[in-house]
């Protein structure tokens, strides 16, 4: 049984990766294996120091598969403080699966992108990248503006529709970074820029 | 004197320490074969006195998730395969829960029993044990304090000045003055707090203010067959804010009759309580003349090398050798206590700033390594060391021997100013000033002002 538990701290070593830091020295007991997809909240394994166990979880902002896990495939690593315990690779999601988009349109001609099924948000591939748009951008047609978390897959939002036009300036982005979003709530405010 | 074959019942002894002291113990387990296995903080990792050694890094910088978590302490010398564990001074050092900690892992804590700890850490059993072992001990409180009122009516009995002194204190915390009646509630309310925040213990108990007195000490090793002995005293009045500064040996302030006694009681006492490893027991000698116990430390003290100076016993040795179950190697009449050593602590503070810390890169650092049989230097400092904001300030000590005070003195003297630190201040010029003033050799001072020195 677990009595405490730690969010573990991510360390940006390079763009498409982050490293997830032991909190305490003690033996890391992992919960995902290599190749495993974690999101921000899970548990991926515990800590046991003198018999304590820990949950330790993924920190908000961090998604993506893992690449590489502390001790091979041991079920009981000693660690100390600091040491990377698992890699987390954002930057390996070449198979996600792209969601069709979908829009709805005020008759101000103001366009609300919005989200395709329930998920929880991310506006960039990795904690330590930029978002794939931000406000002012225009976006075009085939363009990736996020991630949608669903069922541990993570999915490209791509702009992308007949409904859409060419071309758009965003306005807002709506959700907040790690945010859950149901079906149907925006996730961009959009105003056309091909109709004019 | 004889010497027994080297231990051999340890191979990994884990160092739950930093700085300084961590370095000292790793030269003792480098003589004995013993690997010394460092537990470090985030901020000690990369310290130039790890190079080459074995070490695991704790946690994060602050004491708390590092040097004082006792489960993450325990954890690393069980997962570093150490049998041993040796807590150096301060962080862990006196902790009872922690020496139990470790001996319910299978780890030998080296330092005294957990019971004999409790009973010293707190101070008012300490006092009583000490009283029953036919020690004097200063008048005050007979434990700890209920409130205010109490402390009031004690204070009243006791006679004024008193001293406020938290029950789990040391190291100058949790300590307030009290010379009338009106004063006793604020200074009860911010030593409370105080001790609160240093010892997570408000607990506090009242003794007579001693003014004007000399702080004498006795070195003492006992083995667990009930054999005691004593290295001798340390005289340690030089002191600023109830922080040592100088440390020497002997204390020429007691006469031979004096020292005799204080010395044998001392060891009568430390075998009453059942006392195992090396201690140190103090008191204060006031201006009559009166000798009474204050308290005995549960550990190597940070001044020990002057009594390893004069006897040439390596005291961390004989920590070691005794948690391995050796019986002593020597008895009290093979311990020759030879001429006179004295003992400045070098501190990262700006002495003529009130002695303000002063953390940071010591750029340059030159002439510790003394060429001089006579002279002792122990650091961990090296030129380009980051002393961190987060520790105490102590970078170096500086010992010398000689036939006599002034010979040690002037040793001493030769050997600081050989020093050169750049980057960050030091009290090297203070500890010049004491050594060369005519107020510290005549000997006329007491623990109320550093002599030669003005703040």
């Amino acid at each position: 049984m677990s009595v405490g538990a730690h969010v573990l701290r991510a360390h940006p070593d390079d763009g498409e990766s982050s490293d997830l830091l032991a909190p305490s020295v003690g033996v890391f007991i992992p919960a995902v294996a290599e190749g495993e997809l974690v999101s921000a909240g899970q548990v991926v394994g515990t800590i046991d120091v003198l018999g304590v166990l820990s949950e330790l979880t993924v920190p908000k902002g961090v998604a993506g598969r893992v690449t590489r896990r502390l001790g091979g495939g041991r079920s009981r690593v000693p660690v100390q403080y600091g040491d990377a315990l698992l890699a987390v690779s954002t930057a390996s999601m070449g198979d996600v699966a792209s969601l069709a988009s979908a829009v709805s349109a005020d008759s101000q001609g103001a366009l609300s992108f919005v989200a395709p099924m329930s998920g929880r948000f991310y506006s960039r591939p990795s904690p330590t990248e930029a978002p794939f748009v931000a406000v002012g951008d225009t976006v075009q047609q085939g363009q990736t503006v996020g991630l949608l978390e669903v069922m541990k897959t993570f999915n490209r939002l791509v702009y992308q529709g007949d409904a859409l036009p060419e071309q758009a300036t965003i306005e807002r982005v709506v959700p907040n970074e790690g945010d859950d979003v149901v079906r149907g709530d925006a996730i961009l405010a959009l105003r056309s820029l091909s109709e004019k | 004197m004889l010497r027994c074959a080297p231990v051999n019942r340890f191979r990994r002894l884990f160092i739950a320490n930093r700085g300084e002291v961590a370095a000292r113990i790793a030269k003792t387990c480098d003589k004995l074969d013993i690997s010394p296995i460092f537990g470090v903080s985030e901020a000690d990792r990369n310290a130039p006195y790890l190079r080459d050694r074995e070490s695991v890094v704790l946690g994060p910088s602050r004491s708390s998730e590092s040097y004082l978590a006792r489960e993450r302490v325990v954890q690393a010398a069980v997962q570093t395969q150490c049998s041993v564990l040796h807590p150096g001074w301060g962080f862990l050092a006196e902790d009872p829960l922690f020496a139990s900690l470790c001996e319910a892992h299978g780890v030998t804590f080296i330092g005294p029993p957990a019971a004999v700890m409790q009973k010293l850490g707190r101070k008012t059993p300490a006092k009583a044990a000490m009283a029953e072992a036919g020690l004097k001990v200063i008048p005050g409180s007979n434990g700890v304090l209920r409130n205010v009122a109490q402390a009031r009516d004690v204070a009243r009995t006791t006679g004024f000045p008193v001293l406020l002194k938290a029950e789990s204190g040391g190291g100058g915390r949790g300590m307030r003055i009290v010379r009338k009646v009106g004063d006793v509630k604020d200074a009860y309310d911010s030593a409370q707090a105080e001790s609160l925040a240093c010892f997570a213990d408000g607990r506090l108990y009242l003794e007579k203010l001693i003014e004007g007195g000399r702080h004498i000490e006795i070195q003492l090793l006992a083995d667990k067959y009930g054999h005691v002995v004593h290295l001798g005293e340390r005289d340690c009045s030089v002191q600023r804010k109830h922080q040592k500064l100088i440390e020497e040996s002997p204390a020429l302030v007691l006469s031979d009759a004096e020292r005799e006694q204080t010395l044998a009681a001392a060891v009568r006492a430390t075998r009453a309580i059942g006392y195992v490893g090396a201690g140190t027991m103090e008191f204060l000698l006031d201006a009559g003349g009166e000798r009474r116990f204050m308290e005995m430390n549960a550990r190597l003290q940070v001044e020990h090398p002057v009594s390893e100076m004069r006897t040439g016993i390596d005291l961390v040795e004989a920590q070691i050798r005794v948690a391995a179950g050796e019986p002593l190697w020597f008895s009290q009449e093979d311990i020759d206590l030879r001429g006179h050593a004295i003992e400045c602590r070098i501190n990262a503070e700006d002495p003529s700033n009130g002695f303000s810390p002063s953390p940071g890169v010591i750029e340059r650092w030159e002439g510790a390594a003394v060429d001089d049989t006579h002279v002792r230097v122990d650091t961990h400092v090296e030129p380009g060391y980051e002393v961190p904001p987060h520790y105490d300030s102590l970078i170096c000590k500086v010992i010398a021997w000689g036939e006599d005070r002034d010979a040690a003195c002037d040793r001493l003297s030769k050997a600081l100013q050989s020093i050169r630190c750049d980057g960050i201040s030091t009290t090297i010029p203070m500890h010049l000033a004491v050594l060369g003033s005519k107020a510290f050799r005549e000997n006329r001072y007491d623990t109320r002002a550093v002599p030669g020195w003005e703040d």
